[in-house]
């Protein structure tokens, strides 16, 4: 009997915490079991680098791929896994440390946000669709309750309404699954790549649709984000630092995932998804200009970071790849600084309108300081991490001598400017500010300023990670070596 | 209303949108019923079908769910779980402000009492035997469980004095879910399986369509079937009965 450390103790163990959580409810350990989990998982995949740099790691469940089910970590899967845990420990630490509502803290808040992160983990991990589906319902279902955890009626109206566009998109894709399984037989993702190109072509087609609706509503891309901006309202900042910094980027990597695995030659969707990602982070930076609310305005600025990351993925050269994972990394860190900064706000403000906000500066110093700086990240100011990303992204297609793209992402970053500032102006407006609700005590600052140290850090000295995130593109683009490792055969 | 205009009454843009979903489910039942006409398939399910003697369930499609694809099956019952998690957030201390309790005065009909008293032990044996014979006959963990969940429900419906005990209810979730884990995990620990959900009990093929066969299957199926049963038992009793919960008053006041 020996001790496994393999990749299924992602999923095991916040499964297992779930489960015994009456458990932990007795012994007063919600909170500190919450970060502890996130915070050894996190250790967990760190102690993996050294491994998966050599080759992907494998994990068969019961029966050998590709009749079975496997667990895949690559460099990709092992970064998003780090990331995602990272971001729960982050938000578990701002919970138990600041002076969070009682609902946040109770044992529904727990089971939700620990499975949300596990479930998203699982996603990024599995390579079978099957699976993919099953870990897509566990993090829908948590997700849609999370949304509605405050219960009051902006929170119940949110929850409802993404209940119902969270289940239509997962209908859409279980359909396209059960096409493929119909067309092919197969269920494993490698199997599934390599059966795709003998598919008939306008059923190619209709399996890609129905696969590219269902996953660009859960990812937030432009004509299917209309319910974003409600959702990120009506749920607490807490939760929805969650949902912008881990549930989204889980979601973008499963849609390019399977882009780059079923089409063997991306270039055939590439105008597709750098439109629909153009498209995405122009409409929402635009109509980030006029929100006046704090959330709603994150929420839009959110989803013009998505564009932004959609539109150097559909490139799919290895520069744009790798900066677009470096600034999935970065937009999750500064959404949860952002979005927990908020959470502060509206427990000091009790209202996060423009209107309420004036002279912010003067109540919350600190605060209104990693708002700043948040906000210069954001924008790609060096010496913050936004610029390292951003700027490894316009590298990459001035390389390859493609200038329109440069053009639109220097363009939303002008439009960021003018919101991100809006903003800014009124916190240090010299009018006296109205404060209502408790000052928080000083530990709830430190989560964030863990994440605004780390910002700096990959700001300047982002060599530290640029290995991984060269390795992690390598791995997102590599058809041929995923096919090998798990079918072992060349395709 | 009659004052109201015709186009008023009806929404075309609604009425569109139902017909554009009438024709693409259409289109989705014309694409999957002629799919597999033509005999044969070579999907993974018959190449799964072939190996089944080796879990030595008789249930074919329980070897799959439970063993082949048992993983699916963990994160299956953990959906049920987080609903049943939402539907209790949802349901507890009520949704309106002056919750309305379950009118005790009200007798049920003689009916229902004298049936239910007929039934309910029979439900509850069925749905035990269909749990314990998953891996051999039609049926297990899922339908079983909500079989006894069923059973509760309908003494919940006739006995207005019958309640669930949430902290019971709870505990065997509790104690079924981490089994279903623990049972993965060992499988993982142990050498001579070394997978996630390994059948580590030994199952010869001789003893197949008996009731102790299959190694970890039946036991498995049998805490999947706690944990459905205990789950949905809770989601009746949430929905039928809210309790007010002691903070509530106190949370809707910091709202």
């Amino acid at each position: 009997m020996t001790l496994h450390f393999t990749p299924v103790w992602f999923i095991a163990v916040p499964l297992l915490l779930a489960f015994l959580s009456p458990l932990w409810v007795r012994l007063r350990l919600l909170m500190p079991i919450l970060l502890g989990a996130h915070v050894a998982l996190f250790a967990l995949a760190l102690s993996w680098i050294p491994t998966v740099r050599v080759a992907p790691l494998l994990e068969t469940i019961v029966i050998a791929p590709p009749l079975g089910i496997h667990l895949h970590l690559d460099a990709v899967s092992l970064l998003l896994v780090a990331l995602f845990n990272v971001a729960g420990a982050v938000v578990s630490a701002f919970l138990w440390l600041s002076h969070a509502e009682p609902h946040l803290r109770g044992r529904p808040a727990f089971i939700l946000i620990l499975l949300l992160i596990a479930g998203s983990s699982g996603m990024v991990l599995t390579g079978d669709i099957f699976n993919l589906y099953v870990f897509l319902e566990i993090v829908g279902v948590s997700a849609y309750a999370l949304t509605a955890l405050r219960r009051d009626k902006q929170a119940l109206e949110a929850g409802l309404k993404y209940l119902i566009v969270g289940s239509v998109a997962a209908i859409f894709i279980l359909f396209a699954i059960v096409l493929l399984y119909l067309q092919t037989g197969q269920l494993n993702l490698a199997a599934l790549a390599r059966d795709f190109g003998h598919i008939p072509a306008p059923m190619q087609a209709l399996i890609g649709l129905l696969m590219l609706i269902g996953l660009a509503i859960k990812a937030e891309l432009f004509p299917f984000n209309f319910w974003v901006p409600d959702i990120y309202r009506g749920a607490d900042p807490e939760i929805t630092a969650l949902f912008s910094g881990v549930l989204v980027k889980a979601f973008l990597f499963v849609l390019f995932h399977l882009v780059f695995l079923l089409l063997a030659d991306p270039a055939v969707a590439r105008t597709w998804l750098m439109a629909l990602g153009a498209t995405t982070m122009l409409v929402a930076e635009a109509v980030a200009l006029r929100q006046q609310d704090l959330r709603r305005m994150l929420a839009y600025s959110s989803l013009g970071q998505v564009g932004l990351i959609t539109l150097a993925l559909g490139f799919a050269s290895e520069a744009t790849t790798a900066g677009a994972l470096f600034h999935m990394v970065n937009h999750t860190l500064i959404k949860l600084l952002l979005f927990l900064l908020t959470a502060l706000m509206l427990r000091r403000f009790l209202s996060v309108r423009l209107a309420d906000l004036q002279g912010l500066g003067r109540a919350m110093p600190l605060a209104a300081g990693l708002f700043v700086l948040g906000a210069l990240a954001v924008l790609g100011l060096p010496p913050l991490s936004g610029f390292a990303s951003k700027l490894w992204i316009l590298k990459g297609f001035a390389e390859a001598q493609v200038f329109w793209p440069i053009a639109l992402i220097l363009l939303a970053a002008l439009l960021e400017a003018g919101y991100y500032f809006r903003w800014i102006k009124v916190f240090y407006a010299p009018e006296p500010p109205v404060t209502a609700g408790q000052a928080e005590g000083d530990w709830a600052y430190t989560p964030l300023l863990l994440i605004a140290g780390l910002l700096l850090l990959l700001g300047v000295a982002p060599f530290l990670l640029e290995d991984w995130f060269v390795q992690a593109a390598k791995a997102l683009l590599g058809r041929g070596a995923f096919l090998e490792s798990v079918l072992g055969v060349q395709p | 209303m009659s004052r109201v205009p015709l186009r008023k009454r009806f929404r075309v843009q609604t009425l569109l949108l139902i017909l554009l979903c009438g024709w693409l489910l259409m289109l989705h039942l014309t694409l999957l019923l002629n799919h597999g006409l033509d005999g044969l398939t070579t999907g993974v399910g018959d190449t799964l079908l072939a190996r089944n003697s080796e879990t030595a369930s008789a249930n074919a499609v329980t070897s799959v769910v439970v063993s082949y694809r048992g993983f699916d099956t963990l994160g299956e019952v953990t959906v049920l779980f987080l609903a049943a998690t939402g539907v209790g957030l949802l349901f507890a201390g009520g949704l309106t402000s002056s919750p309305v309790p379950r009118d005790r005065d009200s007798h049920p009909n003689e009916v229902m009492v004298t049936g239910t008293r007929l039934l309910f032990p029979t439900l509850l044996m069925l749905g035990v035997y269909v749990v314990l014979h998953g891996h051999l006959s039609p049926g297990g963990g899922f339908q079983g469980g909500v079989i006894v969940a069923t059973a509760f429900f309908l003494r919940m419906i006739a006995d207005p004095a019958f309640t669930l005990d949430h902290a019971r209810v709870d505990f065997y979730e509790s104690l079924s879910g981490s089994g279903f884990v623990l049972f993965g995990m060992l499988g993982l620990v142990l050498v001579s399986t070394a997978s996630f959900l390994g059948n580590f009990i030994p199952h010869p093929v001789a003893a197949m369509g008996q009731l102790v066969s299959a190694g970890v299957i039946p036991l498995i199926y049998l805490l999947v079937g706690i944990k459905v049963g205990a789950e949905v038992g809770a989601i009746f009793q949430d929905m039928l009965e809210p309790e007010p919960a002691p903070d509530h008053d106190h949370a809707a006041k910091e709202l």
